[in-house]
């Protein structure tokens, strides 16, 4: 995002005690993290302890609203934003579970996506030729330039289609919501080398997981442990392999919280 | 009661709309509580002063402008209209024309008895035509009538044809009625698209007859701003008869567009799919009642029938409505139905990768009907579905340049 003058060393990203919810029930109880250009900051926490909601309501999703705090987005509130505005601004979720739209070809919708967040067109060649390449990075077969998008997609198929996407349209800041899970040891490789790429291509990155395994081959500068709504410990690389031995129990205990019913 | 609409009509013809006539008066209108008629009042269809005041009336025109495919005339092709075929074609008019559409209750008798234009389509034994062959068709109705057309198409043995008939109806009320055989072997896909103006009501049905080994594909695209009422019934009636259903009906503003199919297993062996999707926004509201039947001798039949609504809006409605008819249970029946809002979850997906709601929006509802869109026999058909589908996304909208270039109400 060229158009975007940003203060050199500010962050690209400032949640500050966000809490979030749907109507009826309160989600994300007091978020606070920075994130600078360039940062691969990684969020690993139980499931349901809040993380997709974090990255649904970073990018916009209806059905949270904010109850509190204030998110900043290279120095803009990101809260004062539609999602087609967060998107176009640079912002990119890689969903935890991408949605099928039958009838929609893969093709037509990179076509319309990179249209969109890009702001220009690119011609039919010059399209296609950077969607090959994309392909085979991503070990992608072309046939799926006819598929409708994520239609009747394993679950690999469709996280490499996500990480497709982060490549295409170039974000600033990309979510990546569990795009590890699901995956055999091969896709695992591919899918992380993708991510990869797009990091040494400048893209700050919020990796969220809940297992350690990505981070073997995508180097977290951050690591945060999320439980119940909030970040309740913060590290290097070395607190994911912390929690791969202890589990998550004795950060419950820290927190002042009870340990989970299932680990009593 | 002059019964003759044509000059020189043949004498079967005239005993044919005498008996019509007889039926029109006769007859009670459909009932409203079958699901033939559950969604659209047949008084809608018809005068202030129902069937008797549409027969006194005896007005309106009728035009067809056909277009056939380069050699299609060589081939033995013939495209007709009514007093050519009395002339040409009196056999085969005296074997079937109201005898598929038979004058059964008082909408189809009144067309029956007072028809005033249309066209008779033959395509020879053997013969494949080189591309589609289409019919314009203009009708044309004053206040107080109904203006009635026929069609008559014969595919003979062994034969493979694309026929496509584009209905727009402008103003008033009309009924537009056409009967389809497909003998023995032959081919024939069959293709209708029909739109009614604003505050104008087409009644619109085929009836087919699909002949041992022959294969059709029926295509309907209803994009009404007033009122379709439109029907497909096609009777398998020879083993090894297959049909291919495909629907797309959109209905915005406050239109209607209601759709009845009636797939008739007549005997064994037969298959049978119907597809459809509608998509009803703003006030509109769109209807599918689909009937299988399957009769006592259609053993090893298969049929299947699946119908989908999209709602664009909180006052848009929708209903669809499958009914099985079973008489022979050695058979495959497989039907769905289903109507729903668009899905947030995509909107929100389409949304994080830039496209506006708007975009997002048009983007599902294509997806939507890409279901019949893509498999629509022409792409004409199909790049006017889409564009229709367009203007009416961008109408509901209330983009008052489209709205004002839309179709002009009476
Ligand atoms: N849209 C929603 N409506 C109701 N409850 C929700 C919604 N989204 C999330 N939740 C609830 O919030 C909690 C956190 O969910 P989620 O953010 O998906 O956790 P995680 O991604 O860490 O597994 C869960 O209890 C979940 O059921
Ligand atoms: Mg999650």
């Amino acid at each position: 995002m060229s158009d975007n003058v940003m203060d050199a060393g500010a962050p690209i990203l400032e949640i500050r005690d966000l809490w979030a919810g749907t109507a009826g029930k309160t989600i994300l109880k007091g978020v606070n993290l920075v994130v600078n250009p360039g940062e691969v900051h990684a969020i690993m926490g139980r499931n349901g302890s809040g993380k997709s909601t974090l990255t649904n309501v970073l990018m916009g999703h209806p059905a949270y609203e904010v109850q509190k705090g204030e998110v900043l987005y290279r120095g803009r509130n990101l809260l004062d934003l539609d999602v087609t505005q967060r998107a176009r601004a640079g912002l990119f979720l890689a969903f935890q579970y991408p949605v099928a739209v039958p009838g929609v070809t893969v093709s037509s919708f990179l076509r319309a996506a990179v249209r969109a967040v890009k702001g220009k067109d690119v011609s039919a060649r010059e399209f296609r030729k950077t969607i090959q390449a994309a392909f085979k990075q991503l070990d992608i077969p072309d046939a799926f330039l006819s598929r409708y998008l994520n239609d009747g997609f394993s679950g690999g198929e469709k996280k490499r289609l996500e990480v497709l996407q982060l490549s295409l349209l170039e974000p600033s800041l990309a979510l990546l919501d569990e795009t590890d899970s699901g995956l055999d040891i091969d896709a695992l490789k591919t899918v992380s080398g993708g991510i990869v790429r797009a990091i040494e291509r400048g893209v700050s990155v919020i990796l969220v997981t809940h297992y350690q395994r990505i981070l073997q081959y995508v180097t977290p500068h951050v690591v945060h442990v999320f439980l119940d709504g909030r970040i309740v410990r913060t590290g290097g690389p070395e607190l994911a392999r912390e929690l791969e031995s202890r589990g998550y129990d004795w950060l419950d205990i820290e927190a002042g919280g009870v340990p989970a019913p299932s680990a009593a | 009661m002059d019964v003759f609409r044509f000059v020189d009509e043949p004498g079967f013809l005239a005993e044919r709309r005498l008996d019509a006539l007889k039926a029109a008066l006769e007859m009670p209108l459909p009932d409203r509580a079958m699901h033939r008629f559950r969604f659209t009042d047949p008084m809608a269809l018809l005068p202030s002063g129902g069937v008797s005041a549409a027969l006194a009336a005896q007005a309106g025109r009728w035009d067809v402008v056909p277009d056939l495919p380069p050699g299609a005339v060589e081939a033995g092709v013939m495209v007709l209209t009514f007093p050519e075929a009395f002339v040409r074609l009196q056999n085969l008019l005296a074997e079937y024309l109201g005898r598929l559409a038979a004058p059964d209750d008082a909408l189809l008798a009144l067309n029956l008895a007072s028809f005033r234009g249309g066209a008779v389509v033959l395509v020879p034994a053997g013969v494949r035509v080189p591309g589609p062959i289409t019919l314009r068709v203009q009708p044309e109705a004053p206040e107080g009538a109904v203006a009635c057309g026929r069609t008559l198409v014969i595919v003979q043995e062994g034969a493979q044809a694309t026929i496509l008939e584009e209905t727009d109806l402008e103003a008033g009320l009309a009924s537009s009625i056409t009967e389809v055989v497909v003998c023995q072997g032959a081919s024939l896909v069959h293709g209708r698209f029909e739109s009614s103006a604003r505050g104008a009501a087409l009644f619109s049905r085929v009836a087919y007859s699909v002949g041992r080994d022959a294969t059709l594909t029926h295509a309907h695209v209803l994009v009404p701003a007033g009122l379709i009422k439109a029907e497909a019934a096609p009777v398998l009636a020879g083993s090894g008869a297959r049909t291919e259903g495909l629907v797309l009906a959109m209905a915005g503003g406050r239109a209607r567009a209601d759709f009845r199919a009636v797939e008739d297993h007549a005997v064994q062996d037969t298959e049978s799919r119907v597809t459809y999707r509608s998509v009803a926004l703003g006030r509109g509201r769109t209807a599918f009642t689909g009937l299988l039947r399957i009769r006592e001798g259609a053993s090893r039949s298969v049929a299947y029938e699946e119908a989908r609504s999209l709602l664009l809006s909180g006052t848009a409605a929708a209903d669809v409505l499958p009914e099985l008819e079973i008489q022979n249970h050695d058979v495959r029946c497989t039907h769905g139905a289903a109507v729903a809002p668009i899905d947030e979850e995509s909107v929100f997906y389409l949304r994080s990768r830039g496209l506006s709601q708007d975009e997002a929006e048009a983007t599902l509802v294509e997806g939507f009907v890409e279901a019949v869109a893509s498999r629509l026999p022409t792409e004409s058909l199909a790049e006017r579905a889409r564009e229709t589908l367009r203007a009416q996304l961008v109408a509901a909208k209330g983009h008052p340049a489209v709205a004002a270039a839309g179709p002009v109400g009476v």
